[in-house]
């Protein structure tokens, strides 16, 4: 769906994007992290045709970034949405479902049901210039659907919400994504809530992609080997494993977990297995502790500041 | 057919510059801005009908043939400097000069150019909205002023009638400032940011256009001629397209006075400073006789250039103004 290739972006002699190569697919959730002033706004605006890239290119299911055609398939909401304050809702939003070509009479009715959609329905002829700013984060986001866009750019869509308000959004943008197959590319700092969503996710930093990759895979590429167990006879079984030499760190927590880091994950498997069937403990819990996106974030960037 | 399913025909027809059109003329048409905007058109002629012609046209004072001919030319006068003058350029400024500039100070254009409507026809919809609001509030001040005229002056219904003859003639005309300024306005609001500078760039427009031909021609008269410095004079422009459009209307003869003003104000008419005394100092334009070294019955026209080619220059510049407006829009990066 969004296809960049050494995209770049200066500003003088200041690159705020680096060459950077994105390739989002059809039909999923892609998450785009990293600190601020990393680039993220940049490429976004330079996806939907708001700036111009310095270098490179980029294609929107096949069409040139910036392009009438390109625009077309694409819903965007900016972090900081400014809207005609004058302007009623429904009326704002049957303004812009015009533009994107939608017909004068279904663009009322698709005003009124986006708005009842994401709880504005009782606002729909109040002044945009009243609301609230979590009020126009939502409606930033109705004229961002307006036109049922295949693609929704989105910086930051839960920026000023409250926690309700925040998780009401991500359950709509995974309704979207499950029901109507829409593309959605986000940027968050709340990277505990974009973990609830995404299935890919894209990290830069000063402007180049540092980490890249779906989800599971960054989980278990971060997790570091680490395996959880816990089971009734906790201390025998952590003994005999010891003696195979399977693990070279492990502790166990205050909720008598066992934490484990071993090198060779599958034998270690095996072992746990064979080991709680030969003593006959009782199994309580056994799982590979994934790494949450915080902790991919917080090792990609130790990393960077390393180098 | 009400004018907003003439509308909505429109906007179908045009396509999305229609759109972007529709809702600029909602916001130019508020009730509040239409009252005030035509009230402050109203004003001078209330000023002239009420205290500076008041005199001149009192009941009796002269012939009906007279009063129709003369006050023909005052009205004449009075639109071609006022309400398709100033008037509207002041309009179109005020109007038009934060179209672009004020979307991007606000925000609003970030959204709108990331939606599928191409930049240049978003900037072709607010052009033809305000067009339209210009003209239409121009052809109820030209209306409204005849009206106060008449109730004014108690001018003769046959004189209402040459006055009225004369509207159509006027609006002709204007559309064609009204495209220039438009474009000029435009052209402005999307290449410049700062207030300050638009502000100074949209007054020394103004003067450009209806002061710099008076000052060449009263302070430097035969290079004005020797040196066909009246190609770059757009008050010559305008007047040249005025007279030859106002000559049209059976009525629109204009008297020796007229000439004057016009004369010396966009050189149409060979007038100087000798014509513009008299004209403002002497009575009707029956008692002239250039022997007692008083007007004649016309003015001499200067006739420099064909009326068309006035016409198509205005248009020649208004379409390099949006021109530049659409490589300025398309250029730009919005933040």
């Amino acid at each position: 769906m969004i296809e960049t290739r050494n995209l770049t972006k200066r500003f003088g002699d200041f690159t705020a994007v680096d060459g950077i190569n994105l390739a989002v697919q059809q039909g999923t959730i892609h998450g785009f992290v990293g600190p601020n002033g990393a680039g993220k706004t940049t490429t976004m605006k330079m996806l939907t045709g708001a700036i111009w890239c310095s270098q490179g290119e980029g294609y929107i299911k096949g069409h040139e970034i910036g392009s009438t055609p390109a625009k077309q398939i694409i819903g965007y909401s900016p972090e900081h949405a400014f809207f005609y304050n004058d302007m009623v809702a429904s009326d704002y939003l049957s303004y812009m479902a015009r533009i994107c070509g939608v017909e004068r009479s279904e663009a009322r009715k698709k005003a009124l049901d986006l708005l009842n959609w994401l709880d504005l329905g009782g606002f729909a002829e109040s002044k945009v210039g009243g609301f609230s700013a979590g009020m126009k984060q939502r409606l930033g986001l109705a004229q961002a659907l307006i036109h049922e866009p295949e693609l929704l750019i989105l910086d930051e869509p839960t920026a000023n919400m409250d926690p309700s308000g925040r998780i009401s959004i991500l359950d709509k943008l995974r309704e979207l994504s499950h029901e109507s197959n829409v593309t959605i590319f986000l940027s968050s700092h709340i990277l505990s809530e974009l973990e609830q969503v995404v299935d890919f996710m894209t990290m830069i930093d000063r402007g180049r992609i540092v980490v890249e990759g779906n989800m599971t895979e960054l989980r278990r590429r971060f997790s570091g080997n680490h395996f959880l167990l816990k089971t009734s006879q906790n201390e025998k079984i952590l003994e005999v494993i010891k003696e195979k030499g399977l693990f070279r760190e492990s502790w166990t927590d205050t909720e008598d977990f066992i934490h484990m880091i071993s090198d060779d994950t599958t034998a270690l498997r095996k072992v746990v297995v064979e080991v709680v069937v030969q003593t006959g403990a009782e199994l309580e819990h056994f799982s590979e502790e994934r790494a949450s996106l915080q902790d991919i974030y917080r090792k990609t960037m130790s990393m960077e500041e390393e180098e | 057919m009400s004018f907003r399913q003439v509308l909505e025909k429109f906007t179908t027809t045009m396509g999305k510059p229609a759109i972007v059109m529709e809702q600029t003329l909602k916001e130019l048409m508020g009730l509040r801005r239409l009252v005030l905007v035509i009230a402050a058109g109203l004003i001078p002629a209330i000023f002239f009908g009420a205290v500076v012609w008041r005199e001149s046209f009192r009941s009796g004072a002269m012939s009906l043939e007279m009063q129709t001919h003369t006050f023909v030319g005052y009205f004449l006068i009075f639109s071609f400097i006022w309400i398709a003058g100033f008037y509207i350029t002041y309009m179109i400024i005020t109007s038009g000069m934060d179209f672009v500039s004020k979307e991007e100070e606000e925000g609003t254009l970030l959204l709108m150019v990331s939606k599928p409507i191409g930049r240049f026809q978003f900037i072709i919809g607010k052009f033809l909205a305000l067009l339209i609001t210009t003209l239409l509030i121009e052809l109820v001040v030209l209306f409204g002023s005849i009206l106060i005229f008449w109730a004014l002056l108690g001018l003769e219904p046959e004189s209402v009638r040459a006055l009225v003859g004369l509207v159509f003639w006027i609006f002709l005309y204007s559309i064609l400032i009204v495209i220039l300024f438009d474009a000029l306005t435009i052209a402005i609001s999307t290449l410049f940011k700062g207030k300050v500078i638009k502000t100074v760039l949209t007054m020394l427009l103004v003067m450009l256009v209806f002061g710099v031909g008076p000052i060449l021609r009263m302070v430097w008269p035969t290079a004005y001629e020797n040196y066909h410095l009246y190609y770059i004079d757009p008050g010559y422009h305008l007047g040249n397209t005025y007279v030859s459009i106002s000559e049209q209307a059976i009525s629109g003869r204009m008297t020796p006075q007229s000439q004057a003003y016009l004369g010396i104000f966009t050189g149409t008419y060979k007038a100087g400073m000798e014509e513009l005394v008299l004209a403002m100092f002497t009575g009707s334009s029956e008692s002239f006789d250039p022997d007692i070294r008083a007007m004649p019955p016309s003015l001499e026209q200067t006739n420099y250039l064909n009326p068309l080619v006035s016409v198509l220059l205005c248009l020649v510049v208004s379409a390099a103004a949006l021109g530049g407006a659409k490589v300025a829009i398309e250029r730009r990066e919005v933040y």
